[in-house]
């Protein structure tokens, strides 16, 4: 497993309503990221009775980290929560939902991805399978590159 | 499977669309749509969100509508289009009888209840709603918010997942010759 506290729930900086988590979106999530990325080990919701999150483990990690996980929350309202933490402890996550504070499609930066700072996120996009998809492109290049840095790059040079 | 494992040239969000085009039907896609359509919207909406022109959004819908997958309403100037509540809950109803065990899905239901009950006494309101109106963006609150919308969700719907226990229609004849038996016991006859 990641490190201990990969499963608590990330700070509370959702303010506005962003309606209940949307189990069939996050089903379609779930599905993609097992057609499309191999290294997936496993996909599974929190909870049969009361899911709030979906699960995403990967056998490897970015650097030298050995294993990481993605916890993702789809919204009603089309907000989003995609929270990456690895073996290293290296936290990041790419969010959309209200915050005054904040842009409101953002990034919180790894290392630590703390909940009252983000900037704005590359990824603009709002349909669950293009997200899906940028976040697993992102987690990709940074996988293969072995390097956080980039992460919240959205130009990829050819 | 897909080229989303491949890295992709120039930005991001041009690239997954492209991606999502090339490697979806134009019915796929109405469909993938139509799945976050949570409030009635008209063809052309959904057309331009799945990248279809109107006519073949529309022959697709309705196609969906037939099937049960799509919600219609006609009382406005055209036909509108959401995803089916009944559909999404019959996923889930499904999921928890097939996974919990009827003891399991009545402490789920008791558990369930107990937090629900809970965010009553924190808040001091009956609903979830009740306390999104008195709460402004500055305050801490809307977390507690979708969580319990989601626990009125989950508790309707492990109802009903239990309730698919008490119904075996093979079993009818069974159930009330036991039920028979058991009630003249109880009232002492002999059967």
């Amino acid at each position: 497993m990641v490190d201990s506290d990969s499963g608590d729930r990330p700070e509370d900086d959702i303010a506005g309503a962003v309606g209940p988590p949307d189990t069939a979106v996050m089903r379609l999530l779930r599905e993609q990221f097992r057609r499309d990325e191999p290294l997936v080990e496993s996909s599974a919701f929190d909870s049969v009775l009361q899911p709030r999150e979906l699960v995403v483990t990967f056998a490897d990690g970015i650097g030298p980290a050995t294993h990481c996980q993605l916890s993702i929350t789809w919204y009603q309202s089309g907000a989003y929560r995609f929270h990456h933490v690895d073996s290293e402890g290296v936290n990041w996550r790419f969010d959309r939902h209200p915050n005054p504070h904040l842009p409101p499609k953002h990034f919180h930066e790894p290392p630590e991805g703390a909940g009252h700072t983000a900037v704005e996120s590359c990824i603009q996009v709002e349909k669950p399978r293009t997200v899906g998809r940028a976040v697993h492109k992102l987690w990709r290049r940074a996988y293969e590159t072995g390097t956080h840095e980039v992460i919240n790059t959205g130009q990829n040079p050819p | 499977m897909g080229d989303a494992d491949q890295l992709w040239t120039g930005d991001i969000n041009e690239a997954v669309i492209e991606e999502w085009k090339a490697e979806t039907s134009p019915f796929e896609r109405v469909r993938e749509v139509l799945l976050t359509v949570t409030t009635f919207q008209y063809a052309g909406a959904i057309a331009e969100q799945a990248a279809v022109s109107e006519s073949t959004a529309r022959k697709h819908l309705t196609v969906l509508a037939d099937s049960g997958f799509a919600e219609i309403d006609t009382s406005g100037q055209g036909t509108r289009y959401k995803r089916s509540r009944e559909t999404i809950a019959m996923q889930r109803i499904k999921e928890l009888h097939t996974e919990l065990s009827r003891d399991e899905l009545i402490l789920g239901i008791r558990d369930l209840k107990t937090q629900i009950q809970a965010y009553q006494d924190d808040y001091n309101v009956i609903d979830p709603n009740a306390l999104a109106v008195d709460l402004s963006a500055d305050e801490d609150g809307w977390e507690a918010i979708s969580d319990w919308q989601a626990l009125e969700d989950d508790l309707k719907l492990a109802q009903a997942a239990l309730s698919l226990y008490d119904f075996d229609p093979d079993l009818d004849e069974h159930i009330s010759e036991d039920a028979h038996g058991a009630l003249a016991d109880r009232i002492g006859l002999s059967v």
